[in-house]
């Protein structure tokens, strides 16, 4: 009995003098845990875009849906109703509602912003989970916007085709939400930043409501996307995804 | 000979008229060789302006790219090697030859930006493909060992770029992953090539391919003859000893490259042919009707010829030969005429398009001789001048001397 108390004994000192980081998860384990929360396999979104640029400001109304790599983001505010947006594997295509005939979006477009906003329509394009495009590491722990985060870098993997080559996480502790993310250029030029504004809790899944995004190559630029209705479970016609 | 006597002497009495009816047949004169000299001037401007500023000669590229060459994409490129040098180095009235890589990119100047092509080149051939150092308003044009950017006077301004500002260019290397490009700038052209004023930069080929992760290789290699007549000549010479080992690529003229103002320069023939047509039928009417009024205000005179026991056929020629007669001064008058006018078109020219009229050319539009307008404006002239004066003849003709004599109508 004694022994065993003994062997008990070594056995709580033992985990309580382990290194402090011994349980702490990996770069891959934080962004697999933020990926499960950002990445959603089909969702119907009521959504809204605030484009700010100088005293400038433009307000866009879309329903966005997404299932697997399809998504359709369909302008509902008066200025552009009936505009859609529709990307098909790596196609991007768009619709007016009074021309006939779609017209796909050429490769020399992806790389401009889309709707004179922040992001280009490359940004709409990559579907993919981070964790299959990036290499990660954590460089650091640090308070951002008050929340434990962890500061996590990715550089793309070989081979993969990813729109930006280097990346900078802020991923909350607590949540694994991606407070903010710096996208870099090949360069290692800073392009954009992703800034989660609100984030709401959906069951056990909590979720970016509202972010901000900054094209840092353009001064006095911001475009507020704010997600105003969200159904992770919709029922999606397959027709919402032909052309 | 009498015949030919009594025309001319029916041209002198009347001076005034002939002068005046002459005179409409100079200026129609005068109009359409002007006119036809300075259209064929603008398609010469255009042709020219494609031929020194975006696509040279011939152009040889890889067959995949060339349908999908408008989106500038980065795949199917061309590779420069020892081997299609030495080949390229034996192509027949070959001046010079430049690889190039176009691609898509944002000009950025820190507070907005504008997408544009981006061209990397070799500036030392460059010069001898293209005409850009002509046009070179400030700076210089790179050499393959320098860095910097040069680009067009419009873009700058509009960027508010001066020599020695840095320009960023923002785009997607082959991959598609985002890149930037920060260059100097050390030159600014402003060439009569809208599409280089308003919408190009160019790099240096070096930096841009490492930029792009092209390996070295060029979206196309621009070629430039010794002179535009050689063209084909030289196209079948690549077909047959460069295409012929290389099957994936291919060789085009610079005509099929500028399709669209190919396409663009055959509609407005078409518009020119009409609106010459419309011109030609005009004057031809005004000369009919001159020609008419001419002989009901001679009736009498031709009443009196048929009472003095001239005959039918002998009347009618005095007209045809009084009207070519008219149509001959009106051709030597418009010739002298339009010969200054084409002389000053061709060598002081018109201020006729606007930048964005969506031709490649802003500058001052120059005419060209073109000695075989001259030769049709004149047989039409004549032909149309002879058979007007026929049929107010022959009217005039049939009525009966008492009833012309009495001019009844």
């Amino acid at each position: 009995m004694r022994r065993l108390k003994l062997v008990g004994f070594i056995l709580v000192a033992s985990i309580l003098l382990l290194p402090p980081g011994a349980f702490a998860l990996t770069a891959e384990e934080i962004i697999e845990r933020g990926d499960e929360n950002k990445y959603l396999e089909q969702v119907r979104m009521e959504t809204e875009l605030i484009i700010k640029d100088g005293k400038r400001e433009l307000t866009k109304e879309m329903i966005i849906y997404i299932a697997g790599d399809s998504v359709v983001v369909e302008f509902t505010n008066p200025d552009d109703k009936g505009t859609k947006y529709l990307k098909i594997g790596d196609d991007l295509w768009v619709l007016f509602p009074n021309a006939g005939e779609p017209v796909k979006i050429s490769n020399q477009m992806l790389e401009r912003t889309m709707v004179s906003g922040d992001f280009s329509y490359q940004d709409l394009m990559e579907q993919e989970q981070l964790l299959e495009l990036y290499e990660f590491e954590i460089v650091g722990e640090e308070s951002y916007q008050g929340r434990d985060s962890y500061l996590i870098e990715g550089s793309a993997k070989e081979g993969v085709e990813t729109s930006y080559s280097h990346r900078r996480i802020w991923v909350d502790q607590e949540r694994f939400i991606y407070l903010k993310e710096e996208l870099y250029s090949q360069q290692g030029r800073l392009l954009r930043t992703v800034e989660a504004e609100e984030v709401e809790q959906f069951g056990e899944r909590w979720y970016v409501t509202e972010s901000v995004i900054n094209y840092k190559l353009r001064a006095s630029s911001q475009t507020v996307f704010r997600i105003k209705a969200i159904d992770f479970e919709p029922e999606i016609s397959e027709d919402t995804f032909k052309l | 000979m009498f015949l030919v006597r009594l025309a001319v002497r029916n041209l002198t009495r009347n001076k005034k008229r002939t002068l005046i009816v002459a005179m409409i047949i100079a200026f129609g004169i005068v109009f359409f060789v002007m006119f036809n000299s300075l259209v064929l001037g603008l398609e010469r401007s255009y042709f020219d302006n494609v031929i020194d500023f975006e696509s040279g000669h011939l152009q040889l590229v890889d067959d995949d790219y060339w349908p999908r060459q408008d989106e500038l994409p980065l795949h199917n490129l061309i590779t420069l090697d020892e081997q299609l040098q030495q080949n390229l180095s034996q192509v027949p009235n070959l001046k010079s030859y430049s690889p190039q890589i176009r691609f898509s990119a944002n000009i950025n100047n820190g507070l907005d930006e504008l997408p544009i092509t981006a061209v990397g080149v070799d500036g030392e051939r460059k010069k001898e493909v293209f005409k850009l150092e002509e046009h070179l308003i400030a700076g210089e044009l790179f050499t393959a060992d320098q860095s910097g950017a040069v680009l067009g006077s419009s873009l700058a301004e509009l960027m508010g770029f001066e020599l020695g500002d840095y320009l960023l260019l923002v785009f997607t290397t082959a991959e598609g992953v985002f890149n930037t490009l920060e260059v100097e700038i050390v030159g600014v052209v402003n060439t009569p090539n809208p599409k280089v004023n308003d919408k190009q930069v160019y790099i240096p080929y070096q930096k841009a391919s490492g930029a792009l992760n092209t390996e070295d290789k060029a979206t196309e290699i621009v070629m430039r003859l010794e002179s535009d007549t050689s063209i084909m000549e030289a196209k079948e010479f690549i077909k047959n000893n460069i295409v012929a080992e290389i099957d994936k690529y291919a060789v085009y003229s610079w005509r099929d490259s500028a399709q669209d103002v190919v396409a663009m320069t055959e509609v407005q023939d078409i518009e020119n042919r009409i609106i010459t047509s419309l011109f030609l039928l005009i004057a031809a009417i005004g000369i009919i009707n001159v020609i008419i009024l001419a002989a009901l205000e001679r009736i009498k005179e031709i009443g009196m010829m048929k009472a003095m026991g001239m005959k039918e056929w002998q009347i009618i020629k005095i007209f045809m030969i009084e009207g070519l007669g008219i149509g001959v001064i009106g051709s030597i008058i418009g010739s002298l005429m339009g010969g200054v006018g084409v002389y000053w078109l061709v060598n002081y020219g018109l201020d006729l398009i606007e930048p964005d009229f969506g031709l490649p050319v802003v500058e001052r539009t120059y005419g060209v001789w073109n000695l075989s307008a001259f030769i049709f404006v004149i047989a039409f002239t004549l032909i149309v001048s002879l058979v007007a004066s026929i049929f107010p003849a022959y009217w005039a003709v049939c009525k009966e001397p008492v009833d012309a004599l009495g001019g009844v109508n």
